[in-house]
């Protein structure tokens, strides 16, 4: 069975089409991660302004200054520091950016005036405890790595189209006709596409989370996510976890994105004889929740947001609300992926097992 | 042992185009030449004793039992080369037949030693040693690949679908004294339109037109029977009607 596995994985990466797939992702995520990186802009609202590396450095600097627990005596004290200078010209404060913790603090605690709003910590956060420092480097990072999530749901779909569909060009003679073509060499089949589709979602991973690292560094990984500049906040996930949570459920999320994108694939690779309709049919699949007419206030949303493409575009199913005992409506997305990849390889499987080579 | 189909047929489009009509055959050990046109159902027959394709009407029995329930039994006993053999063009000859071993079931040194003897059959061993991709290869060399894959795991059913199609004189030699070989142990099924082909490999002769078995015995008494000087003559008493004019003569 390994040797089996072992000769599906190179028939799955010799294509040219995978590796030009992988090559592109990774290189969005580079791409994304660097261009991120060098757009970052911080003010410190004194002396200091920065673009890129130094505007990271004047971010981390500023929260750095109130890093720790949020309380209204820290709410006040930053307001005081951060007090602007001038007349508006009625632009809504909220809007304005200086550097990420004067974002966070105006878009929750300031008024049209840029006066204190009258909210305290625990009326806009609730009872919980809210803790401070610079984030700014991980949220952009878990923003790009959403994108490069959705484009790996393209990759693994273009890898595992050939799985089955490929076989049509006629080895299925050989493999239907051989002692164990039809159950083990299926078998090794799904396997590789699985370990495929989970192989190269944590070289992305890696890829992304080993950039973010060395970009960013490891601060803010044990802060609160809610507290964000503007750009987070609104429509963002409104749970207060901290950044290490966050990307632990997007890595969660990711994989399960890889399984079930892998069912799909090898669903539509056994089910049509082309690979070319066997890639639009399952990218169809894929993308088809984008254009349902389904409002996030809708029950069928709770629904909807479960599908693959949500697995990978983790804000909208995390924004979703909670389940009892603190846990996140997300968690449900696994067992629908694992049941998503089961459900397709097994039909992947008896369509090809069972077709009439004519 | 003994592979025989009883009453069998395939019907496509709703039964309006018969493929298979109507074939009783009994193969024991030995070459069997299947000899017919173009569209005569050579290759359909082909698929439904590969159990590709499932017979709309009529059974197919190895010693008694029908394929259908004999499952990875009866594959365990199989070599098939397809009419249009397929591979994959990033692998080199060895992978390929290492992956076709593993497919049979074979064991990795088994798999290894049965993989390097075929390839010197075929003639491959040097491509096989410079690590050449199929994708390289003429079409002589691809087939003769096709034919080594089929000879993995010796196989008891040894089923050809046009196996001499792009292979040069010297080739197909070489390949009528593997049967020769290979007659002894084994039921060998040849499916051809060339003629040459089967007159000097093929002992029993199966002359299949529309479907239908027309005629079939040992070439020998078939050639006494009409007085003909060749197989090619007996073809023609047999299968005319316009089928000739498919006929190669090789």
């Amino acid at each position: 069975m390994l040797k089996l596995v072992e000769f599906e994985l190179k028939k799955i990466f010799a294509r040219r089409s995978a590796q030009l797939a992988l090559a592109a992702v990774l290189l969005l995520s580079v791409l994304l991660g660097v261009s991120g990186y060098l757009n970052m802009y911080a003010f410190d609202g004194k002396s200091q302004e920065g673009r890129g590396g130094e505007a990271v450095r004047i971010d981390k600097e500023v929260a750095a200054h109130y890093a720790g627990w949020l309380t209204d005596e820290k709410v006040q004290q930053m307001l005081a520091d951060m007090q602007l200078q001038g007349d508006l010209h009625g632009l809504n404060p909220v809007y304005l950016y200086h550097n990420a913790i004067q974002s966070a603090l105006f878009v929750r605690f300031v008024d049209l005036d840029a006066g204190w709003n009258g909210q305290t910590v625990a009326g806009v956060f609730g009872a919980e405890p809210i803790k401070i420092g610079y984030i700014l480097g991980w949220l952009t990072s878990s923003q790009n790595l959403v994108k490069a999530l959705v484009a790996l749901a393209l990759a693994i779909i273009i890898m595992l189209v050939p799985v089955f569909a490929g076989e049509y060009e006629g080895v299925n003679n050989l493999i239907l006709t051989s002692r164990r073509g039809p159950q083990a060499g299926c078998l090794a089949k799904i396997i590789a596409a699985l370990l495929a589709a989970v192989g190269v979602t944590l070289l992305t991973l890696a890829v992304n989370l080993g950039l973010a690292l060395a970009l960013y560094g490891t601060e803010g990984l044990d802060c609160s996510i809610l507290f964000a500049p503007a750009e987070f906040s609104e429509n963002y996930i409104p749970c207060n976890i901290s950044c290490a949570q966050l990307l632990a459920y997007q890595i969660l999320l990711a994989l399960g994105s890889a399984g079930s994108v892998g069912g799909l694939g090898l669903l539509f690779s056994a089910l049509c004889r082309s690979q070319l309709a066997a890639f639009g049919a399952a990218v169809a699949v894929y993308l088809l929740p984008v254009v349902l007419p389904v409002a996030e206030s809708s029950a069928l949303f709770r629904l909807v947001v479960l599908l693959p493409l949500y697995q990978a575009q983790f804000v909208a199913l995390m924004s979703v609300g909670q389940l009892s005992g603190g846990l996140l409506y997300a968690a449900l997305a696994m067992p629908v992926a694992l049941a998503s990849f089961v459900a397709g390889a097994m039909l992947a499987w008896r369509i090809f097992v069972n077709q009439q080579v004519c | 042992m003994e592979l025989q189909t009883i009453d069998l047929y395939k019907e496509y489009a709703g039964g309006r185009k018969m493929a298979v009509n109507g074939v009783n055959l009994r193969l024991h050990k030995g070459v069997y030449g299947l000899l017919g046109a173009n569209g005569a159902g050579k290759s359909t027959l082909m698929r439904l004793l590969t159990n590709l394709l499932r017979p709309s009407r009529g059974q197919i029995l190895l010693d008694g039992q029908n394929i259908k329930g004999l499952g990875a039994d009866y594959r365990r006993l199989l070599g098939y080369l397809p009419q249009n053999f397929a591979y994959y063009p990033d692998f080199t000859a060895r992978e390929f037949l290492l992956y076709v071993a593993a497919l049979k079931g074979l064991n990795a040194a088994a798999a290894q030693k049965q993989a390097g003897q075929l390839l010197a059959a075929v003639g491959l061993s040097e491509q096989a040693r410079r690590r050449q991709r199929i994708k390289s290869f003429s079409g002589g060399m691809k087939q003769r690949l096709g034919i080594a894959q089929a000879l993995l795991g010796n196989p008891q059913i040894l089923l050809f679908d046009e196996p001499t199609a792009g292979l040069d004189p010297t080739e197909r030699v070489r390949f009528r004294q593997l049967l020769k070989v290979l007659a002894a142990d084994c039921i060998v099924l040849l499916s051809t339109h060339i003629i040459s082909d089967v007159a000097l490999s093929a002992p029993e002769i199966i002359l299949l037109e529309n479907g239908r078995v027309v005629r079939s015995g040992r070439q020998a008494e078939l050639m006494t029977e009409i007085g003909a000087a060749n197989l090619e003559q007996v073809y023609l008493y047999y299968c005319q009607g316009g089928a000739s004019d498919n006929v190669k003569i090789g």
